[in-house]
């Protein structure tokens, strides 16, 4: 197809809020990946610790296939990837600290996951080549951790236990009113590249997530309306201020066994 | 926790004969089907199913895993 | 259909194959639960133990092959506890339900791995061990349904090997101190492996897992396995390894005391002090290593609490 935006051609500005956003799913994609793994052993069963162990991986690797894009826009990804500071980082905020607890683990699953795919799919049916052909097979591949999200956030908001209630009802209004900021994002960035054509209108990335949680954070009791967007916004970064821990930056960066890196 | 063991059962390719391949611990069958899949990742299979093993009816025999159905 | 120790025995020496606990004799039941509990463990183990380094691995790309190995050893390990949970037992008591101390893993999981060095000598040499120890169960089993499970396991455990040999020779190519740390790793990584195959044949108890044809080779025979592959790789990579070929004698000889006494500490293992007995070995065994309750901690963590949410109970 023609229809595809020549990078070459879009504005200085334009350039950028594409930089930005690449970086932003990307990174969301590193730290989800990194909080999947953080419960790769303490998962409740041995199935849901081999699940989070794929789910990590397939987040890196989709993280790698997003990172790479920077080089349509002329960037080595290398820097990006490895020498970042901590504040540098892009990814939603809802993954900047582990996730305590089983309840947000799989609040995390449903709403953090399921808002980067919301997020790829208006992404992959834009006008930017290389995420209209990269971006289908990452939405299949997290057909899987929709379905055992859901699953488990059924199990859990049923559950007759308060503390598995009240633990998912927090974690899910925590996490919801910065996934509900962060997709629907209308800042002069997002603004440019929905005037690209790049992404869809952000409002309709919102309703579609909407449309797909709605129903089940309902069942931990949580009307979709009376949750508010965080206000806070780092328009730098495309994310609300703040950053991860200084642990799970380094493990991102791999900073310890730097020495190690002979690829 | 109570779970339910479910037999995994895969064919590699088209033509070829579908197998008993495993076994899982699942809550219930949306889970038992990520878990499947995720578990016997080590071929590109062309068609995985999952079976409770208390749906399983023994024909000739009256021992073995299969007599077990369900009992985790 | 329940068979004698004796009638059983015969049976298996002559290729009968076992489908069923109702077939088992009392011994056969015990041999082979005892084999699969070692086997569940020591994959189950693994995971902790190479997630500790995995999770800092250099970059993405071995975060996530370094993530697909453990995600296998834990499948590995899923899988044996069934066939345990299928001959009898209860997974959940024996995943969950036990104390650090009473897993029947080798020393070599309860030791902590530092960096990405050790993680690929990890693939290298401990699951060359694995693969070692399951290729002979896996031709030799009289238990069908293992035999069964590890075709899987087997074909996975190639590809951990595999890595580990890639990233051996990655590392020994940079040079530096790339290099020094994995000759580090090497240091304290092969008399560890070597000392999981066990008693020496000549001290070796009755544990009728030969008798029951469990499996097929003797402790020695899968020691000198192991070495045959390990020290020419080592040799290849210019890494020094504690043994050598033997023209008289045909065999691989240790260029070390053996069993030698080990410092946890500074990971060193105190070859100067000389030769100990087996029964410091299982002493210092028995006393499990520095990681032990964390790794297995790390494992049991969440279960007693979402074991509640979903069993009904208010918490």
């Amino acid at each position: 197809m023609s229809d595809f935006v020549d990078v070459s051609d879009l504005s200085d500005d334009t350039r950028a809020a594409l930089r930005r956003h690449i970086i932003s799913l990307a990174d969301t994609k590193r730290f989800m990946g990194i909080r999947y793994s953080d419960w790769l052993l303490g998962a409740p069963t041995l199935e849901t610790c081999i699940a989070a162990s794929s789910m990590a991986q397939d987040e890196w690797g989709h993280a790698r296939l997003l990172y790479a894009m920077l080089k349509d826009l002329g960037e080595d990804p290398t820097a990006v990837e490895h020498d970042r500071a901590d504040d540098e980082f892009a990814n939603v905020s809802a993954l900047d600290e582990p996730l305590p607890d089983w309840a947000a683990v799989i609040a995390a699953m449903v709403l953090v996951d399921g808002a980067i795919t919301a997020a790829l799919e208006s992404f992959a049916e834009g006008r930017f080549e290389s995420a209209t052909s990269r971006g289908p097979k990452m939405i299949l591949e997290e057909e899987f951790h929709r379905s055992l999200g859901d699953a488990w956030y059924r199990r859990l908001a049923d559950s007759t236990s308060e503390e598995a209630r009240d633990l998912l009802a927090a974690a899910t209004r925590s996490m919801l009113s910065v996934t509900l900021a962060w997709l629907g994002a209308a800042d002069s960035e997002a603004r440019a590249l929905v005037e690209a054509g790049i992404i869809g209108d952000p409002k309709a990335a919102v309703d579609s997530y909407r449309e797909r949680v709605g129903p089940l954070v309902a069942l931990a009791g949580i009307e979709l309306d009376e949750v508010q967007p965080a206000q806070e916004w780092d328009s730098r970064r495309g994310r609300a201020p703040g950053q991860p821990d200084a642990d799970s930056c380094e493990r991102v960066r791999g900073d310890r066994n730097r020495a190690l890196f002979v690829e | 926790m109570r779970e339910i063991i479910y037999d995994v059962f895969a064919r590699k390719d088209r033509g070829d004969t579908l197998a008993h391949i495993g076994y899982i611990d699942a809550l219930d069958d949306a889970t038992a089907k990520v878990y499947a899949w995720k578990t016997y990742d080590e071929q590109n299979w062309f068609e995985m199913c999952v079976v409770p093993r208390s749906a399983i009816i023994l024909v000739n025999r009256d021992d073995g895993p299969f007599a077990r159905g369900g009992a985790t | 259909m329940a068979f004698t120790d004796e009638e059983l025995m015969a049976k298996v020496q002559d290729g009968y194959m076992v489908e069923s606990p109702e077939e088992m004799s009392p011994g056969y039941k015990k041999a082979l639960t005892v084999q699969l509990t070692v086997q569940a463990d020591t994959e189950l183990m693994s995971a902790p133990s190479y997630w500790m380094a995995a999770r800092y691995a250099p970059s993405t790309n071995t975060q996530v092959s370094a993530h697909a190995i453990i995600q296998d050893e834990l499948a590995h390990a899923n899988i044996a506890y069934r066939l345990l949970e299928d001959i009898g037992e209860s997974k959940e008591k024996l995943v969950y339900g036990r104390q650090p101390h009473e897993f029947k893993h080798p020393y070599g999981f309860d030791q902590p791995l530092d960096n990405w060095a050790d993680l690929v000598v990890a693939n290298g040499f401990f699951d060359r061990a694995g693969i070692t120890l399951l290729s002979d169960v896996y031709q030799n089993t009289s238990y069908g349904p293992l035999k069964r499970a590890l075709v899987k396991v087997d074909m996975e455990e190639t590809f951990h090997l595999r890595h580990g040999e890639v990233w051996m020779r990655r590392l020994s190519k940079a040079g530096g101190e790339a290099k020094e740390m994995l000759q580090r790793s090497v240091d304290w990584m092969f008399p560890m492996t070597v000392e999981w195959f066990g008693l020496p044949d000549e001290m070796k108890r009755h544990s009728g897992q030969l008798d029951y044809r469990l499996k097929g080779l003797t402790n020695d025979q899968l020691r000198q396995v192991w070495m045959a592959s390990t020290v020419p790789l080592c040799e290849q990579l210019g890494l020094k390894a504690p043994a050598h070929w033997d023209e008289a004698n045909e065999e691989y000889v240790l260029d070390y005391p053996f069993p030698c006494e080990y410092d946890h500490e500074s990971k060193v293992w105190l070859i100067d002090d000389g030769e100990i007995s087996w029964d410091q070995v299982f002493t210092r065994w028995k006393g499990r290593g520095p990681m032990n309750e964390i790794y297995v901690e790390s494992v049991q963590r969440s279960r007693s609490q979402v074991g509640r949410w979903l069993n009904g109970a208010t918490a």
